[in-house]
């Protein structure tokens, strides 16, 4: 409430404020202007009126001093007397009654007019020779500027000051003709300069700080100021009046004075006396007038204002009053107590808005009864239908984070129900999903298994499961179990075929794997049993063939050269020893190493192979290019069995080789060599075989690595070399393979990890 | 309000700045020697000190008071030896400096008027040069030519008056045994005065004996090497000079800080008394005009005449106006 009153009382403040205010600020600013213009105005007027009269003033006076002088200096008894001092001696009684006669004339004539003495000076040597002071005769003044220019005309000096009065004297000087026009003497006055002091002192009509003064070229004050009594000749003056003056010029304004006070002016330029005249006067005594003017304005503002205040304080407590009272009957009301009436009787428009406010309390008993039935029974239904929308958002939500496809179709094949899972499945989005018919959404095929499993489901009208086959958005082929089961409503008849779906590939293809590694073991098994068993014909093999190999060996040493029989012992040998390198070799392939991994480098393997099989290469007139460095890593291996693996390779080549260029051929060559390389983080040596033999055919390639399996004619492999080898390179954790362009090339790499496999035995 | 003042104090530091960022010239030391000892006749030196119009032209000087025993041969000479770099002496010792060929230059004239002058007893009705026929005088050494220059333009020969041997004393007037003492005006008669004794005055500038007196001297090499320096203590110098006729009273106060045993009063007398010497309202404070000059020469020839020297000298060379034109400005 206090609220309401400060605002309404604030801009009613602020109204009446404004409005006492405005007009009267600007009228008394308005007249406060044209008051000082028209002071500035007035007062710049007087003094410029007062330093033209003075200037007059000082004219005339001069005038007057050069007349008097003038009149003088041509008195004929003044001449006369004049020429008789300049022809008699001193001693002549003439000469003394004219020097007589001349003092007292001078004397008689500086007492009438305003000059302090009077002279006359010799015309030849400037000696003062009557003067009405008698000490002063006898001087000289030859050199002073008087003298000099007194001679020709009449001449008014400027105002100096004086060494023997101690005083500033202005001398006037005229010459003194004999009859015959010659020069008889110069007339010299002492002007009395009390009376410039009283001239320029004078009162001139305008206040106390109203003064006017000369000063001369070098700035020096020749007349007493009202500030500065006694201060002429003593006092340089550098106002701004007197420095316009002393720039020749003349005018009026506002500027700062000597004293470094801001005073209106007028200053003059005297060209004849060579002297400024400033006349001024202080603004702050100019201007006090409108100063009271000011204060007067200032005055009646504040009392507007004082009475503007008064009348909105007023104002604004009968109309804020009866608001308060408005205001704390409209809280009773809004607090629920409508009972509560304003009854303000009186009849202006608060009044009216008061009863109009009473009848709106009774009204408003009346409605509220049948509101509050009304609210509450929507009270109730709002709590139903909160339930209600509970209950569908938590079926909404389960549905949605369901991992399982659930839909419901109608009886007639219908999409009614399908939650998010069907995003996966290759169909549009779940919004147009609902509504369409299974076949629109499937392709045919798989529509018609979908709908048959529907049928046996509704036919059997219990939960039947199966497993269903779709497509998903990125082409792959899902294996879903499903469980579909008939629907019912309120009614006997089912009205839809639910439908819930888990995807079962991965469980599938992880079935299908393990069948997969099972057979792949069964293999290996085999193979196992398979080098167990021919491990052990091998060894009862063996001494039998040796007794065969022994008794043709006596056979054919028995037998007469020329027997032909000779040739039947020795294929007997030579078939023995295919046996013996056959088992040999199959007992190489079953034997179980006992040797251990240990480090080695991979040149010296690969020179201890080369000096087994370096003769043979050679006999069959094939190239061996070598390019094994020495500072490779070292490997940590079974260095017997790697030698075995390259010599078989080299052996391959060899034959290879041999089947390609019987004879010699410039192409007819093995390149053996090796290297560092990393591949999966790690540093492998390869060691490659090349030749540039027929090539393997892409057919036997993936047969290559098995068992007594051979490209070679009977007498020369047993197929188990390369098998063999596989085996060792796999034990070394290594990777034996090959690239071949068939007609061309065949290379085999023996890639071996650096320092050892980390679990050397493992294959 | 606040505002204001923020830009009025931004405003200050900008300004201060500015100014401590004009390069400093480094302050150059000089010494000016004094004519006599310390006392008013120098008022204006103390003032320009006292007031720093000196610093303001980044000078800084030391003023060295003369007396008795340092006469003018002296100080042109340390002036020649650069032991200092001013001196105020009188203007016929400078004129006489000048006929001798000595290097050194007039730039200003304090006391324009001659001070020179008779004094007798108020009694003694000895008014003008003829009643000095047949009396007993003083002169004093530095009056000499003065003296005879009166006595020649006024037709009175040697041996129409008694002089005797010089005193710098009061008594012998007191008490009779003289007639006339020729004095300095700020001097002797100043003494005479606080006794309460009234004088006449016959003064050498009333009978055409024009001289000047108080001058400030410097060297032909200084004003070539260093003008601004020359122009700048000018400058210092004039200004203490108006000052100290404005406010006398303080020009004293700056006297006696000189020193000490000084009489208040007789430095008071000295200084209003001077005021006349020194300005005359014709020209400005310091200024020099070459006919007076001149006319020294004339003087001075016509002495040296009668001792049958015949010197020359050109003193229009040996006046420099230049810096008294700059200072005031003045073209012609």
């Amino acid at each position: 409430m206090a609220l309401i009153n400060r605002g309404i009382c604030t801009r009613l403040l602020a109204c009446f404020l404004l409005l006492a205010l405005i007009p009267l600020s600007v009228v008394g600013f308005m007249s406060y202007q044209s008051g000082r213009q028209r002071i500035i105005f007035d007062v710049e007027s007087h003094l410029e009126s007062i330093a033209i009269l003075k200037e007059q003033e000082i004219d005339n006076w001069i005038d007057h001093l050069s007349h008097t002088l003038k009149w003088l200096s041509e008195n004929p008894a003044v001449r006369i007397n004049t020429q008789t001092m300049t022809l008699r001696d001193v001693s002549d009684p003439e000469y003394r009654k004219s020097h007589e006669f001349l003092m007292s004339e001078f004397r008689r004539t500086a007492n009438q007019e305003h000059f302090s003495r009077m002279f006359l000076l010799d015309r030849s040597d400037g000696r003062i020779v009557a003067a009405s002071d008698a000490e002063w005769e006898g001087k000289f003044r030859n050199n002073e500027e008087y003298f000099v220019h007194g001679k020709k005309n009449l001449y008014i000096s400027d105002i100096f000051l004086s060494l023997p009065l101690g005083q500033p004297i202005m001398a006037v000087a005229a010459p003194i003709k004999d009859s015959s026009g010659h020069l008889a003497g110069v007339l010299v006055a002492h002007a009395d300069l009390q009376y410039l002091d009283d001239i320029m002192l004078a009162h001139n009509g305008l206040g106390r700080t109203a003064e006017t003064f000369l000063v001369n070229k070098s700035n020096l004050l020749i007349t007493n100021t009202v500030f500065k009594p006694e201060s002429a000749f003593q006092k340089w003056i550098f106002g701004q009046g007197a420095k316009w003056a002393l720039e020749g010029k003349s005018g009026i304004g506002q500027f700062i004075d000597y004293r470094g006070v801001a005073v209106i002016g007028a200053y003059r330029w005297l060209e004849h006396r060579k002297l400024a005249l400033i006349s001024k006067q202080d603004e702050s005594e100019a201007f006090a007038s409108v100063i009271g003017l000011r204060d007067a304005i200032l005055g009646v503002a504040v009392f507007a204002a004082l009475i503007a205040i008064i009348l909105a304080l007023f104002l604004s407590r009968a109309i804020t009053i009866p608001i308060h009272r408005m205001v704390e009957g409209a809280g009773e009301i809004g607090n629920g107590n409508l009972d509560h009436r304003i009854n303000i009787k009186s009849g202006d428009e608060i009044g009216v808005l008061s009863r109009a406010f009473d009848l709106m309390a009774e009204n408003l008993r009346a409605i509220t009864v049948s509101r509050n039935e009304l609210a509450k029974e929507i009270f109730d239904r709002k709590k139903v239908e909160d339930a209600l929308r509970k209950n569908e958002r938590q079926l909404q939500t389960i549905l949605d984070h369901s991992p399982v496809l659930i839909s419901i179709k109608s009886t007639d094949g219908t999409v009614i129900l399908a939650n998010k899972k069907f995003e996966m499945l290759d169909m549009p989005p779940i919004d147009e999903i609902i509504g369409k018919n299974v076949f629109d959404l499937f392709p045919e095929d798989i529509a018609d298994a979908l709908w048959k499993n529907d049928l046996a489901a509704l036919k059997a009208d219990k939960p039947v499961e199966s497993e269903e086959i779709v497509l998903h958005k990125d082409g792959s082929s899902h294996t879903y179990l499903t469980v579909k089961f008939p629907v019912y409503g309120d009614t006997e008849r089912p009205f839809g075929i639910c439908a819930i779906s888990s995807d079962i590939t991965e469980r599938k293809r992880m079935e299908k794997e393990r069948m997969d590694t099972k057979a792949k073991l069964q293999q290996q098994q085999k193979l196992e049993s398979i080098g167990i068993l021919a491990g052990g014909v091998a060894h009862e093999i063996n001494n039998p063939i040796n007794g065969i190999m022994n008794y043709a060996q006596l056979i054919k040493d028995r037998l007469n050269p020329e027997n032909a029989l000779i040739e039947f012992a020795d294929e007997i040998i030579i078939e023995t020893n295919r046996v013996a390198t056959i088992v040999h070799n199959l007992l190489a392939f079953a034997r179980y190493e006992k040797e251990f991994h240990s480090p080695a480098r991979i040149s010296d393997i690969v020179e201890s192979a080369l000096s087994l099989i370096r003769t043979v290469i050679r006999h069959d007139q094939v190239t061996l290019k070598t390019d094994v460095p020495d500072d490779l890593p070292e490997i940590r291996c079974r260095s017997q069995q790697i030698q075995q693996v390259l010599m078989n390779l080299m052996t391959n080549a060899r034959d290879a080789l041999n089947e390609k260029y019987p004879g010699y051929d410039e192409n007819k060559k093995i390149i053996l060599s090796a290297h560092l390389l990393e591949k999966e983080g790690k540093k492998w040596i390869r060691t490659s075989v090349v030749d540039q033999g027929p090539g393997i055919a892409p057919e036997i390639r993936e047969r290559m690595f098995d068992p007594f399996f051979t490209t070679k004619p009977r007498d020369r492999g047993t197929g188990l070399g390369l098998s063999i080898s596989y085996g060792i390179v796999q034990e070394h954790n290594g990777i034996l393979h090959m690239e071949s362009v068939q007609g061309k090339y065949t290379q085999f790499n023996l890639d071996l990890p650096v320092g050892g496999g980390s679990n050397p035995g493992e294959t | 309000m606040k505002i204001i003042s923020a830009l009025l104090l931004l405003a200050a530091t900008f300004l201060s700045g500015c100014e401590r960022q004009e390069p400093q010239k480094p302050v150059e030391r000089i010494t000016v020697q004094l004519k006599w000892v310390h006392q008013a006749q120098f008022a204006g030196c103390y003032i320009a000190e006292k007031n720093g119009f000196y610093q303001s032209e980044n000078i800084d000087t030391t003023l060295n008071a003369g007396g008795a025993d340092i006469s003018a041969d002296i100080i042109i000479a340390d002036l020649i030896g650069g032991k200092s770099h001013f001196a105020i002496i009188g203007g016929d010792e400078f004129l006489n400096a000048i006929y001798m060929d000595t290097p050194i230059v007039a730039i200003a004239v304090i006391f324009q008027r001659n001070p020179y002058g008779y004094a007798s007893l108020k009694g003694s009705k000895i008014y003008r040069p003829r009643d000095l026929i047949g009396k007993k005088i003083m002169v004093p050494n530095d009056g000499r030519i003065q003296h005879d220059a009166l006595l020649l333009k006024s037709g009175i020969a040697e041996t129409d008056i008694e002089q005797i041997p010089y005193k710098r004393d009061i008594t012998p007037l007191l008490t009779g045994s003289i007639d006339v003492h020729m004095v300095y005006r700020t001097g002797l008669p100043l003494a005479f005065e606080e006794k309460g004794v009234e004088l006449n005055f016959i003064w050498m500038d009333d009978y055409g004996i024009q001289f000047y007196a108080d001058t400030i001297v410097t060297t032909e090499q200084l004003v070539q090497q260093n003008p601004k320096l020359v122009e700048n203590f000018l400058k210092a110098t004039l200004k203490g000079w108006r000052y100290a006729i404005e406010h006398p009273t303080e020009a004293v106060d700056a006297t006696l800080k000189y020193d000490t045993a000084l009489s208040r009063y007789r430095q008071m007398q000295m200084m209003n008394i001077q005021i006349s010497l020194i300005h005359t309202g014709k020209s400005p404070i310091g200024w020099m005009e070459m006919a007076v000059w001149k006319r020294m020469q004339d003087t001075l020839e016509r002495e040296y005449a009668l001792l049958n020297e015949y010197k020359k000298a050109d003193i229009k060379k040996a006046c420099i106006m230049k810096f008294l034109k700059k200072i005031y400005d003045i073209s012609e």
